[in-house]
């Protein structure tokens, strides 16, 4: 088999996630990791630089244009794209893990190699439309992130939430599945862009409508949009905060940039039964995740739980740009994704700069912590007026991108409905702000504080999350039109 | 014959369900298996009939029998408090679920038609060995890498000293 060298890219960002994973349980072997620091710099470091290595290969990729595709991989824009976010969410993960592990004084190889593992299985969900493969790829990213939730498995909950979440994440894994065997057996293809021309030919067949909802099932749950959202809060409360981040920000833009591969293709452009009810399952979704997400954020008193509830709000706002179903709306989607990485991995690294190891993530823990790191605080605001969509944030853009398509496409309640959301949203967001700056610390607190360490990565990429979502905001049309607008036309010119 | 083995695989299953005794339930899941085997055979496929036997009935289910003996618990645990209500509520939507899978399979045309179709050619070995490592190459070594990734997630788990 010959390949040419673009192809070699492509599979060289396959394989050197895939390899470091494979590489750092053996790095994680040796004893004195506990004691000598060497060790473990070493091993973050082969992550690290793992994730530049492949980052190399995929932005000379996008830098020449070249849309390698080889078996069922189309290594396309859209697959560069989201590798690219992928990436980058992996390494600020992985930066915040030094410090949050060494705070919780667990520091094991393992748990990079079982991100790295997550990683290529990521990369393989994004970049394929062949069902086995996008099969393959969930299991890839998923089976690592159960263990990873119930990594620090000295405290109890910890394993509580990662069973938690490899039961629920079994059952949507096998649902994924026997939809891709129903679409399978019945068209008798496994390739989506090949399924969605044979798709108008079966009408509205009971097993095909069956297969799809299925098929639909599998990807919502790991969006945990909402009748598939039980497991957020109990998960991301149990995980590690950066892999809570690293789960909310690169499994949903995972599952986000492959339904945008698959769907368009093979559902939203037919005419008939099969888009009116793909699309009204996509709002039903939609409208309850934005409402029950946001009306239970309120309630929370724990910022962690909080987060959750948000991300599945913010889930809500992200599948209504699929309901638009435009390029436009997808370009929308692409834009307050890469926010969406900035705000929530600098909301999530927040916790671990401050030093909040443990279940000490309530709001009373972050009383008056923004005067004693006015830095850390200051990146905070903005990730939080973000989260919120208040301009000129990131968060705002995209929110604006993907509620016009809404409105252009005549669904001007379910816009009204999002920026009635967004409002709601302010109120809980702000919250943390208040806690930061405007609260006393409580005296009890105050008093047992332990000398912690300063969290110097992880407070560095709280300030890089900040910086990026001013960035974002105040140049928006570089970020649209210079990389998500690209990644969307070409590769779906390409699908067509 | 396909409903002799379907009968087999269903009734395994639901005698799995049933039985409290670990290893009974767990030699219902090997009865469960055959079934299954059956009916690769009925569809022409002796190879994956022969992998279903020999890896799931003889390997995977003797591991699970030894880890079971190991750990000396054979009975199931009564429940802290009995769920009625849930039990009655979770057979109520299985057989709703089941029926609608029925009304689905019997109402649909596109079932009709590939029934109606020539049957599909003896799968041989040669042909499994082809398509696995021409067609599918990719999904092959993804499969792998899953499988060392679900290893190094037990160990990462359950080992000790760490």
């Amino acid at each position: 088999m010959n390949l040419t060298p673009d192809q070699v890219s492509a599979i060289m960002a396959l394989l050197i996630p895939g390899a470091a994973a494979c590489l750092l349980p053996l790095a994680a072997i040796d004893k004195d990791q506990a004691t000598q620091k060497w060790i473990r710099a070493a091993m973050f470091f082969i992550a690290l630089f793992a994730l530049m290595g492949c980052f190399f290969y995929v932005t000379s990729l996008w830098g020449k244009g070249a849309q390698p595709s080889f078996g069922p991989v189309r290594f396309d824009r859209l697959a560069q794209f989201a590798t690219i976010f992928i990436l980058i969410t992996a390494a600020l993960a992985v930066l915040q893990l030094w410090d949050h592990l060494h705070l919780e004084g667990w520091v094991k190889g393992e748990t990079l190699s079982l991100l790295m593992f997550s990683v290529t299985g990521m990369i393989l969900f994004c970049s394929s439309s062949n069902l086995m493969v996008l099969f393959l790829g969930l299991e890839l990213l998923s089976i690592p992130l159960y263990a990873l939730t119930g990594t620090l498995r000295q405290n109890h909950e910890a394993l509580e939430g990662g069973v938690k979440y490899f039961i629920t994440g079994a059952v949507a894994s096998s649902c994924f599945l026997m939809g891709a065997v129903l679409l399978y057996g019945m068209t008798g293809t496994l390739d989506a862009a090949v399924m969605a021309s044979i798709m108008p030919r079966l009408g509205s067949d009971p097993v095909m409508l069956i297969g799809v909802a299925l098929l639909l099932l599998g990807f919502l749950f790991k969006v945990s949009a909402v009748p598939f959202h039980q497991w957020t809060p109990d998960v991301y409360e149990a995980a590690p905060h950066p892999i809570s981040g690293f789960m909310s920000v690169a499994t949903k833009g995972a599952a986000l940039f492959a339904l945008i591969r698959i769907f368009p293709a093979a559902l939203l452009r037919q005419e008939g039964i099969l888009q009116g009810k793909v699309q009204a399952a996509l709002i039903l979704v939609a409208v309850l995740s934005l409402i029950l997400g946001n009306l239970t954020a309120l309630t929370q008193t724990n910022v962690k739980r909080m987060l959750a509830y948000s991300s599945i709000s913010h889930a809500g706002y992200l599948i209504l740009g699929l309901v638009a179903g435009t390029s436009q709306a997808f370009i929308g989607m692409g834009f307050y994704l890469v926010s969406y990485l900035a705000m929530n991995m600098g909301a999530f690294g927040l916790l671990t700069a401050l030093g909040l190891a443990g279940d000490r993530t309530g709001y009373d823990d972050l009383r008056g912590m923004g005067w004693k790191r006015p830095e850390l605080g200051f990146a905070a605001i903005l990730c939080m007026f973000s989260l919120a969509g208040i301009p000129p944030t990131g968060g705002f853009y995209g929110k604006y991108m993907i509620f016009r398509e809404l409105v252009a496409q005549g669904h001007v309640s379910l816009a009204v409905l999002g920026v009635l959301a967004s409002l709601v949203s302010v109120a809980y967001y702000l919250r943390v702000v208040v806690a930061l700056f405007l609260e006393k610390p409580l005296g009890a607190t105050a008093g047992t504080d332990k000398p912690h360490r300063v969290a110097s990565l992880a407070s560095g990429t709280v300030l890089v999350c900040g910086l990026l979502v001013m960035l974002i905001g105040i140049f928006p049309s570089l970020l649209s039109s210079a990389f998500a607008q690209r990644a969307v036309q070409e590769s779906l010119n390409l699908l067509k | 014959m396909f409903l002799i083995f379907a009968l087999i695989t269903l009734l395994g299953a639901l005698a799995m369900f049933r039985s409290r005794n670990l290893i009974v339930a767990g030699l219902c899941l090997v009865l469960c298996f055959l079934g299954v085997a059956g009916l690769f055979l009925l569809l022409a496929n002796p190879v994956a009939a022969a992998l279903q036997i020999i890896v799931y009935s003889g390997a995977i289910v003797v591991l699970v029998l030894f880890v079971i003996m190991l750990l000396n618990s054979h009975e199931e645990e009564a429940a802290a408090q009995p769920h009625r209500i849930q039990r009655w509520l979770g057979a109520l939507a299985a057989a709703v679920l089941g029926a609608g899978a029925c009304k689905a399979v019997l109402s649909s045309p596109g079932l009709v038609r590939i029934g109606q179709e020539s049957p599909a050619r003896v799968m041989d070995l040669q042909q499994v060995g082809t398509s696995l490592f021409q067609q599918h190459v990719v999904a092959f070594e993804a499969a792998g890498l899953l499988l060392l990734a679900a290893m190094v997630a037990a160990v990462a788990l359950v080992k000790k000293e760490l």
